[in-house]
């Protein structure tokens, strides 16, 4: 494999990269894919099944929240008002430019530009540090006021039906997004570490653009979570 | 690079449309416009970001469907609830 060259004729400076280039897809591929695009777009394809079981297991939260909502839409408005909508745009702009700095980190990638790249996946790692920071710093304050799940709910200005289920779907909902976002921090870690020891260059980055899907996703589950839960008063 | 930006500053614009539209007394629209919002930032994510506009359509199918089921579980839950007799 080593002497491997593409095509014949006289070996000049682009047919020795792309020689280079030919050998690197080839140590890539995995043995039964014909080519190196049929791998990627296999491995795209069962990212994407993965993703859309999360939608699903999201999904099936949000019609629990819809279910409540209708049949108690006063009391889930008026609880809507003890979530502070600026701390909620605050972790959506936050969440919204790790996104950006990981869809650049990719580009970077693409142009084989490894230490903007690495620059890249930090800042979005600590995004998402500061992201999981406020959740928990805001989760402090609810819990201090009394804004606690199921039959802990204990606070005196919103005692209707319906109160108690508003907060425990709260906890729940944006736990599991914490979770998710907890998950998205380690995966995006974990790529700036294989990137550093080189892993990734413009022919293969397969996990790094998987793992930025991931990342996406976490994010576009928030964008339905501020507004449910901070937003219609 | 660019189109990443401008993906960027899109989002932006409508993180700040839905904030200052959650402040408007809005009567029955509220809900809806916070939704729509919503779902355009999440497409923009979803075909820029995600790369989804670059794949083939086989990966385009399952998200798709998927979002359509998780939309179907949503609404008929809604349906379910409001058409009762209360109490239930």
């Amino acid at each position: 494999m080593a002497e491997a060259r593409v095509g014949k004729g006289p070996v000049t400076e682009r047919r020795r990269e792309e020689g280079a280039r030919h050998r690197r897809r080839e140590a890539v591929r995995a043995h039964h894919f014909g080519d190196l695009e049929s791998q990627v777009h296999a491995a795209q394809l069962g990212m994407w099944v993965f993703l859309a079981g999360e939608v699903l297991l999201f999904g099936a939260l949000f019609a629990l929240y819809a279910g409540y909502r209708v049949r108690f839409p006063e009391v889930f408005g008026e609880a809507t008002r003890h979530t502070d909508a600026w701390v909620g745009a605050g972790g959506t702009i936050v969440l919204l430019l790790a996104s950006l700095l990981v869809a650049l980190s990719i580009h970077a990638t693409r142009e084989d530009r490894r230490q903007r790249t690495g620059r890249l996946l930090l800042g979005a790692t600590t995004l998402g540090g500061i992201f999981l920071l406020l959740k928990g710093w805001e989760w402090m304050q609810h819990i201090q006021e009394g804004l606690l799940p199921g039959p802990y709910y204990d606070f005196p200005e919103l005692t209707g039906q319906g109160a108690m289920a508003f907060f425990t779907l709260y906890y729940v909902m944006t736990g599991v997004h914490f979770l998710h976002v907890t998950g998205g921090v380690g995966v995006l870690l974990w790529l700036w570490w294989r990137n550093r020891r080189q892993a990734f260059d413009a022919e293969y980055h397969v996990p790094l653009e998987l793992g930025g899907m991931y990342w996406h996703l976490v994010d576009v589950i928030w964008l339905f979570l501020w507004p449910a839960f901070y937003l219609m008063r | 690079m660019k189109p990443y930006l401008w993906t960027f500053a899109a989002l932006l614009a409508l993180t700040f449309l839905t904030l200052g539209l959650s402040y408007v007394p809005m009567g029955a629209l509220g809900i809806p416009a916070a939704i729509a919002i919503a779902m355009a930032k999440a497409v923009l994510v979803v075909l820029f970001f995600m790369h989804l506009r670059e794949q083939r359509v086989s990966s385009r199918v399952t998200i798709v469907v998927a979002t359509l089921l998780a939309g179907v579980m949503v609404i008929l839950a809604t349906l379910d609830v409001a058409s009762r007799r209360l109490p239930f």
